[in-house]
């Protein structure tokens, strides 16, 4: 755990005036009264501008041409590529450093830096493996904005093979047979579109119309079952409001009537598909946050509901299923950010037993990913003390964690069901 | 990421019967509407002012902050997709604000901060006021973007997944600026015998 800096910032900061003078407000709005609005497009553009890097503002006719540009060039390139074999499948780990494309040996060696070409400047701000592990995505934000971003899918190699234009927050889930990926995607509507492996839209799942997504980051809030039959998202009839009785709807890839999985007056979040069929939800209780943490229950596609009683009300974090033998990992937050930042890292057993496999030590924990033999696990994790978050393992029945490669915002490992 | 539960963010609890008339107002005021934005504006204005505040240490800065805000906001408005996101795009819009008005502000005079000495909030250490200074001085050393993820976090209580969308940054990057924050608060309040640093180890 660590000291007791958090707590005092809290304090300090709910110190300090909280109300401003009225009459600053009533001259702000007499200044929106005397402007005019941007159309959506305009000012989707004239959004993009710096936040972190010291990048200029980009004017809005220049930004609008630098747009055009970028679009056009990225949709010649998707379609100028010639659908060939699929490439070979990569065992390297890829993740993201400083918001660029970083690829390394699985042991975390001879890491290379990877060039993810992008009409605007961009972070890249996470990247998942297909699971046959020959196709990589990698979602990529421009700086400062959600509303423009694109998702770049890359050969084993690392070439670019195509890229598809929408906005920053995009989730996003590869197919279990690899050949498609599903995205959340904007362009004035919040619609889960199908892409190839070229980027290509090839089908429209559902519309915002009945349905608002819930956005709980930009993985583990879409996810693809492993039979491809759905598709998974929380979210909620509308009007309401997804972030606090968001329930799982299953969609049909084919474009078929969508199901509703739960029922909960709770809200539901991050999402794991099991190898069998099965779905981890972690899911807050009744009181809905932030009155209580999240826990987390197993759903069956019949929706059948077991929860996972170790894991109840324990501020849940990150679910991953092992590749076969049905053992569920889950990063548990012990102490809050009031008390100082602790996450434990444990296995829920078939018998729903949890174990701890690292119990102390890591300020943070997530990204949890299990290595293809099901023997090791791989997180995202920064240590108690100075240090930046980085790429760990350790064995999935203990032991002594290994750092592989520092300086990692995000990553994707081993094999996934 | 784990959730927890902060002060100023237990205070929103209940507010999503909410929910469906402010969308309903965001759809307005993206149709032109003056007094359906006036009306989204007017309830979340003191929320926007105690963040900038506390992001710039600075009541006229903060004054400007949130003004420039609320015109970026009217501006901009069409390009929200997401109407139930209004208050997060909201806060976005306020931490850019906030660093054009650090930017600024270093070429004029900052208004030093008059803390209450009678808070509720009793602090662990020695001599309140000197730890409130102490916590003050170490807050200042740290850049906007680094004090701002903690604002997002420490005050509003924000995920690191929504801090990382407000702030437009990867989750890794905020857990990194929270500890590395942190741990640059701690050095400076603190030195090796317990004495406070002068000009203790900036986080920039």
């Amino acid at each position: 755990m660590t000291d007791s800096i958090d707590r005092e910032l809290v304090g300090w900061l709910s110190e300090g005036p909280d109300r401003g003078r009225v009459e600053v407000l009533d001259e702000a709005l007499a200044r929106v009264r005397r402007s005019r609005q941007r159309p959506g497009w305009l000012a989707a553009v004239t959004m993009v501008r710096p936040v972190d890097r010291p990048v200029a503002w980009v004017s809005p006719a220049v930004g609008r041409a630098i747009l055009v540009a970028g679009l056009a060039v990225a949709l010649a390139a998707a379609l100028a590529l010639v659908a060939g074999t699929p490439p070979p499948e990569s065992h390297r780990l890829a993740f993201t450093r400083s918001g660029q494309l970083w690829m390394a040996n699985a042991d975390g060696s001879s890491a290379t830096r990877v060039d993810v070409a992008t009409p605007l400047p961009g972070e890249v701000v996470d990247v998942r493996w297909s699971p046959q592990r020959r196709y990589l995505a990698a979602l990529v934000h421009a700086i400062g904005t959600e509303n423009a971003g694109w998702l770049v899918i890359l050969a084993a190699d690392g070439r670019v093979i195509g890229a598809h234009a929408g906005d920053g927050g995009m989730p996003f889930s590869w197919s279990p047979d690899g050949s498609r990926i599903a995205v959340r995607d904007s362009n004035g509507l919040d619609v889960v579109q199908i892409l190839d492996t070229h980027a290509n839209v090839t089908g429209t799942v559902t519309s915002p119309s009945w349905v608002a997504l819930g956005y709980n980051g930009w993985t583990g809030s879409l996810s693809w079952s492993p039979d491809g039959r759905w598709i998974a998202v929380p979210g909620c009839l509308q009007p309401c409001n997804p972030k606090a009785d968001a329930d799982v709807y299953l969609l049909d890839p084919t474009g078929g009537a969508a199901r509703r999985l739960t029922s909960t007056a709770a809200g539901d979040g991050w999402l794991a598909w099991s190898s069998d069929g099965r779905l981890a939800v972690s899911r807050t209780c009744a009181a809905g946050l932030p009155a209580c943490p999240r826990g987390a229950v197993i759903v069956t596609v019949d929706s059948h509901e077991q929860p996972i009683a170790d894991l109840a009300n324990r501020g849940i974090g990150w679910l991953s299923w092992s590749p076969r033998s049905g053992r569920l990992a889950a990063a548990v937050t012990v102490t809050g950010l009031t008390e100082g930042l602790a996450t434990r890292l444990e296995v829920v057993e078939p018998n729903g037993s949890a174990r701890t496999v690292i119990g102390d030590g890591f300020d943070r924990i997530d990204l949890v990913e299990w290595s293809a033999d099901g023997t090791d696990l791989l997180f995202l994790g920064a240590t108690t003390g100075p240090s930046s978050s980085g790429i760990w393992s350790v064995p999935a029945n203990g032991g002594r964690p290994t750092l592989l490669v520092n300086d990692v915002e995000s990553f994707d490992g081993d094999a996934r069901p | 990421v784990g959730d927890v539960i902060l002060p100023e963010r237990a205070r929103w609890a209940g507010r999503t019967a909410e929910a469906s008339v402010s969308e309903e107002l965001v759809g307005q005021a993206q149709r032109g509407d003056h007094e359906a934005f006036e009306a989204l504006v007017r309830p979340v204005y003191h929320r926007l002012y105690a963040v900038a505040y506390r992001v710039l240490r600075d009541g006229y800065g903060a004054e400007d902050a949130v003004q420039d805000a609320v015109v970026l906001a009217w501006r901009n408005l069409r390009s929200l997709r997401d109407p139930g996101r209004f208050e997060p795009w909201l806060h976005r819009l306020l931490v850019n604000a906030c660093y054009d008005q650090l930017r600024r502000a270093r070429r004029r005079p900052t208004e030093v901060a008059l803390v209450s000495t009678d808070s509720a909030w009793e602090p662990t250490g020695p001599g309140t006021v000197e730890h409130r200074d102490e916590l003050e001085r170490a807050f200042r050393s740290l850049s906007v973007e680094h004090r701002a993820v903690l604002v997002l976090t420490f005050y509003l209580g924000y995920s690191a997944a929504e801090v990382a969308s407000i702030v437009g940054i990867p989750v890794g990057t905020v857990y990194s600026r929270i500890h590395n924050a942190t741990a640059a608060v701690r050095r400076a309040r603190v030195g090796p015998n317990g004495v406070l640093v002068p000009g203790a180890e900036q986080v920039r």
